[in-house]
C-alpha cells in the first residue's frame, strides 16, 4: 500500500478535504442561527448551548479546512478535522439508532437528511484525514509545522 | 501511533483557539447570536413504537388533543402549520395549513411573517405521534418570536383517522 503515503495523494486529500470544509463552513459562520437549529433537530447537546456550539464547530470547520488547504499546521488541522468526523459520525449513529430522519446540517440548511450513505462518505473523509496525519512531509505547504521526515524504506 | 495522538491534541487546541475566533466574531457581527440559547423546548412526540389504534392522550405542555384541535379548525381560531416536508403536504393535509417544513424553516421566513401575526395562535403538526418535526417546529416559532404556539401530536395519522375533511395539492 506504498500509494498511500504518496505525497501527491498527501496533496489531493488536503485540497479535497479541506475544500469540502470550507464549502460546508461558509454558509454555517455566515449563519450561524439555522445551523444551530440542525445542532438542536439532534437533541444530544444541552438545548442551551447550542448555539456556542453551531459557532465552535463551524469555526473550527473553516480554520481547520483554510489551514488543510493552504499548508498551515497542516497535520494538527487534520487533527482536528478528523475529530470533528469522529464528532459527526457518532452524531448521525445515534440520530439513526433512534431512527429519526433529521437534516444533517452537513453544508448549513436545507441539505441531505441523515442516513447510513452519510455515514460511508464520512467514514471515508475519516481515512483520508488519518492519512494526511499519518503521511504528510510538509510538501507544497506555508507552514507545515510538524512533519514526517523519515519514510519507511 | 505517540504522534498521530500529539497531532489530535494538536487539532484539539486548533480547535479551542477557532472557536474562540468565532465567539469573538460572533460578538462583533450585527447579525450574532446569543451564546446561551433562552427558551424552553416543546417535546410532545413519543419516540419508539407507537400503538396506532389508540388515541393519544397529550399530556405534555403545549399539546392539544385531536378534539381541541377541531375545535380550533372549525371556529378559524389558530393558524395550523403543517411541518412536513412539500411532498407529503402536497399529498394531503389539514385544510387551510400552512407548510413549513421544520428543516427548511429559513427558506420559509417569509410565508411566515406574511402570513402569521405575531400574536396568533399557532398550532404545529406532522406526520403523528411518534413524528418530533411539529415539536421542533413549535421550539424554533418560539425562538423567533411567535409566542402562543401548541402541537396537535396526534399530526396527520389521527386527524385522518378521525376522517375530517382534508385538502390536496399545494397550497391555494
Amino acid at each position: 500500500m506504498k500509494f498511500l503515503r504518496d505525497r501527491r495523494l498527501n496533496l489531493v486529500l488536503r485540497f479535497v478535504i479541506g475544500g469540502l470544509f470550507a464549502y460546508a463552513a461558509f454558509e454555517k459562520v455566515l449563519h450561524p442561527s439555522a445551523f444551530a437549529m440542525s445542532v438542536r433537530a439532534y437533541k444530544l447537546i444541552p438545548f442551551s448551548l447550542s448555539n456556542l456550539f453551531a459557532i465552535a464547530v463551524s469555526w473550527s470547520e473553516i480554520v481547520a479546512a483554510t489551514f488543510l488547504i493552504l499548508g498551515i499546521l497542516t497535520r494538527k488541522a487534520a487533527g482536528a478535522i478528523f475529530i470533528l468526523l469522529v464528532m459527526f459520525i457518532a452524531a448521525i449513529t445515534t440520530v439513526l439508532a433512534r431512527g429519526m430522519v433529521i437534516d444533517c446540517g452537513c453544508f448549513g440548511e436545507g441539505g441531505a437528511t441523515t442516513s447510513w450513505l452519510l455515514l460511508v462518505r464520512n467514514a471515508a473523509l475519516l481515512f483520508g484525514s488519518f492519512l494526511i496525519i499519518r503521511y504528510n512531509d510538509g510538501w507544497m505547504s506555508l507552514f507545515p509545522g510538524t512533519r514526517r521526515t523519515l519514510q519507511r524504506p | 501511533m505517540n504522534s498521530f495522538f500529539r497531532e489530535l491534541a494538536g487539532g484539539v487546541a486548533l480547535m479551542i483557539v477557532a472557536a474562540a475566533l468565532g465567539i469573538g466574531a460572533n460578538a462583533v457581527c450585527p447579525d450574532g447570536v446569543a451564546l446561551i440559547q433562552k427558551g424552553e423546548v416543546v417535546a410532545t412526540a413519543q419516540h419508539g413504537p407507537v400503538d396506532t389504534t389508540s388515541t393519544v392522550t397529550p399530556t405534555a405542555k403545549g399539546a392539544i388533543s385531536i378534539e381541541e384541535m377541531k375545535q380550533q379548525f372549525d371556529a378559524k381560531t389558530a393558524v395550523i402549520i403543517d411541518a412536513r416536508s412539500t411532498e407529503e403536504y402536497e399529498e394531503g393535509h389539514i385544510p387551510g395549513s400552512i407548510n413549513v417544513p421544520y428543516d427548511r424553516i429559513p427558506d420559509f421566513q417569509d410565508v411566515l411573517t406574511r402570513e402569521v401575526s405575531n400574536d396568533a395562535h399557532v398550532i404545529c403538526y406532522c406526520r403523528g405521534p411518534s413524528c418530533d418535526f411539529s415539536d421542533l417546529l413549535a421550539t424554533e416559532l418560539k425562538i423567533i418570536g411567535w409566542q402562543d404556539v401548541s402541537v396537535f401530536s396526534g399530526g396527520w395519522e389521527e386527524w385522518t383517522r378521525a376522517g375530517y375533511a382534508i385538502e390536496k395539492g399545494p397550497r391555494q
